[in-house]
């Protein structure tokens, strides 16, 4: 729980440099590896859900939902993952209107980590 | 590194089963870093299939999958006919108690929260490695006590038997109060393991008195009496090497002193009354027990009437009296075993004429004459 203001106004960051380079156990190599399949694969999930959304298919949204969420909690983008969690609950619950709404939410967040990880910034 | 084997010193084979590469590429780093053999599977049907080939002893999957999920994957793995126990880890961004049961009612080990935490993963595949480490030491001391019998060519399935009466008796000390200090289910479960070693030092016995169809002349009869030390001498130093197995006392124990007698005159040592250890004293009557009902090339089987009244004529001399008391109220127990196991084994030995019973020529025990 949060007990001053600063950590109240303290958003997390959209990439855990740190965080993910502790996950990869301060494998420098590991971790760039790790961050270009995930610039790989992000774009590609991102445009399989929109056609899974599309086609109201919502097991396969809440599927996909579900694995990005998985990836970005490995490489802790923490918002991300909390936008990917959404995507997730809302197609879980049949709750179609909520999906677009968190389906923008995510498609920001998506943008945002690319670029941070297009940025080249050393993970470190 | 033959990723094959299973059992190379470095580690166990471990399959990872995952859609997501990321969790692949950093499960697969740290488990190769921790020294296992790894291969992956991106689905359950994939998995299946590759376990053909790998032979994985642990397999860490995702649940929520295409194709097949986890859990589908985890009741296949159980479902196959398989000689090697598969230790199963669920790792998943699922931490609902429903998942979690779901997960373990499948035949889960082990359920992980995604993403998994470095060190407790190490840990927990520690406790895997554990139970795969007992899986493979149960097998070896039977096989080892197997090596040893199968010496003797006419004890059919004596160490099988010999293990059940042993547990069947171990449990039903369980209920006295005389015994509720010693006797748990600890120690049952341990002189079941560890009691068809009692013979294991016949391996030192030269076959000219080990086969030998007929009575041993006393030299012999010493000769013979020396496979409860060549034993203890075995285990000893197995005991010596490796002092955190405790279940190696417990064999010790019984493989030297089973053929001590209640009343001092059994051999090596001649220990008398609760100088013999508990656990050699349920084996020595579960041996003679079977050492009776058996048919030998020299002698018929006794009836089961015949040789629980040989034991309770033994009761305070050869047995513990308690013992004996105790193998009265399983006597039953012990009939239902020797007809489920009573496997007679070909006779390779020259028939000698029917005659009567010879100290020296039960498997087991100095016994007294009929």
């Amino acid at each position: 729980m949060p007990t001053t203001d600063t950590e109240i106004h303290t958003l997390p960051p959209i990439l855990d440099r740190v965080g993910f380079l502790s996950r990869c156990m301060g494998n420098q190599a590991l971790a760039t590896k790790l961050a270009g399949v995930f610039l790989g694969t992000l774009p590609k999930e991102q445009q399989a859900l929109e056609l899974a959304i599309e086609t109201i298919d919502l097991d396969e949204v809440r599927r996909i939902a579900h694995r990005v969420r998985g990836t970005a909690k490995n490489i802790c983008a923490v918002p991300l993952a909390e936008a990917a969690f959404l995507v997730e609950h809302a197609a879980e619950q049949r709750d179609v209107a909520s999906l677009y709404a968190h389906l923008e939410t995510l498609k920001t967040q998506v943008e945002a980590i690319l670029d941070e990880l297009a940025s080249g910034a050393k993970i470190s | 590194m033959n990723a094959s084997d299973s059992t190379n010193a470095n580690g166990l084979n471990v399959l990872i089963v995952d859609d997501d590469p990321i969790a692949i590429e950093m499960l697969d780093c740290f488990l190769q870093e921790a020294g296992y053999n790894v291969e992956h599977a991106a689905n359950g049907k994939q998995a299946l299939e590759k376990i053909r080939t790998f032979s994985p002893r642990i397999i860490i999957s995702d649940v929520e999958m295409p194709e097949m999920n986890g859990i589908e994957l985890c009741r296949a793995v159980r479902e196959r006919q398989s000689t090697q126990y598969i230790y199963f880890i669920l790792l998943t961004s699922h931490s609902d108690l429903k998942s979690v049961l779901s997960g373990l009612d499948s035949g889960s080990d082990d359920y992980l929260s995604k993403p998994f935490h470095h060190e407790e993963l190490r840990l927990r595949l520690e406790g895997g490695r554990r139970l795969l480490m007992l899986e493979g030491r149960d097998m070896m001391i039977f096989s080892l006590a197997k090596l040893a019998e199968s010496r003797d060519n006419d004890t059919g399935t004596h160490l099988e038997r010999i293990r059940e009466y042993s547990k069947v008796l171990a449990t039903e000390l369980m209920n006295w109060p005389k015994f509720e200090c010693v006797v748990d289910a600890q120690f049952v479960e341990l002189i079941y393991l560890t009691s068809p070693l009692h013979d294991i030092g016949k391996v030192g016995i030269p076959d000219s008195v080990l086969l030998k169809p007929g009575k041993l002349t006393s030299e012999e009869f010493e000769i013979m009496k020396r496979h409860t030390l060549i034993g203890g001498e075995t285990l000893f130093a197995s005991a010596t090497a490796y002092p955190e197995t405790g279940f190696i006392k417990m064999a010790l124990d019984i493989t030297m002193k089973h053929h001590e007698r209640w009343d001092g005159t059994g051999y090596p040592f001649q220990l008398q009354g609760e100088q013999i250890p508990l656990c050699a004293r349920i084996v020595s009557i579960a041996d003679v027990y079977d050492a009776l009902t058996t048919k030998r090339a020299y002698k018929d089987a006794y009836t089961h009437e015949d040789a629980v009244r040989i034991i309770y004529d033994s009761r305070g001399t050869h047995f513990d009296p308690d013992l004996v008391d105790a193998f009265a109220i399983v006597e039953e127990q012990m009939r239902a075993i020797r007809a489920r196991l009573d496997v007679t084994p070909p006779v390779v030995a020259p028939i000698k004429p029917k005659r009567k019973l010879l100290e020296t020529e039960l498997t087991a025990p100095v016994f007294t004459p009929l």
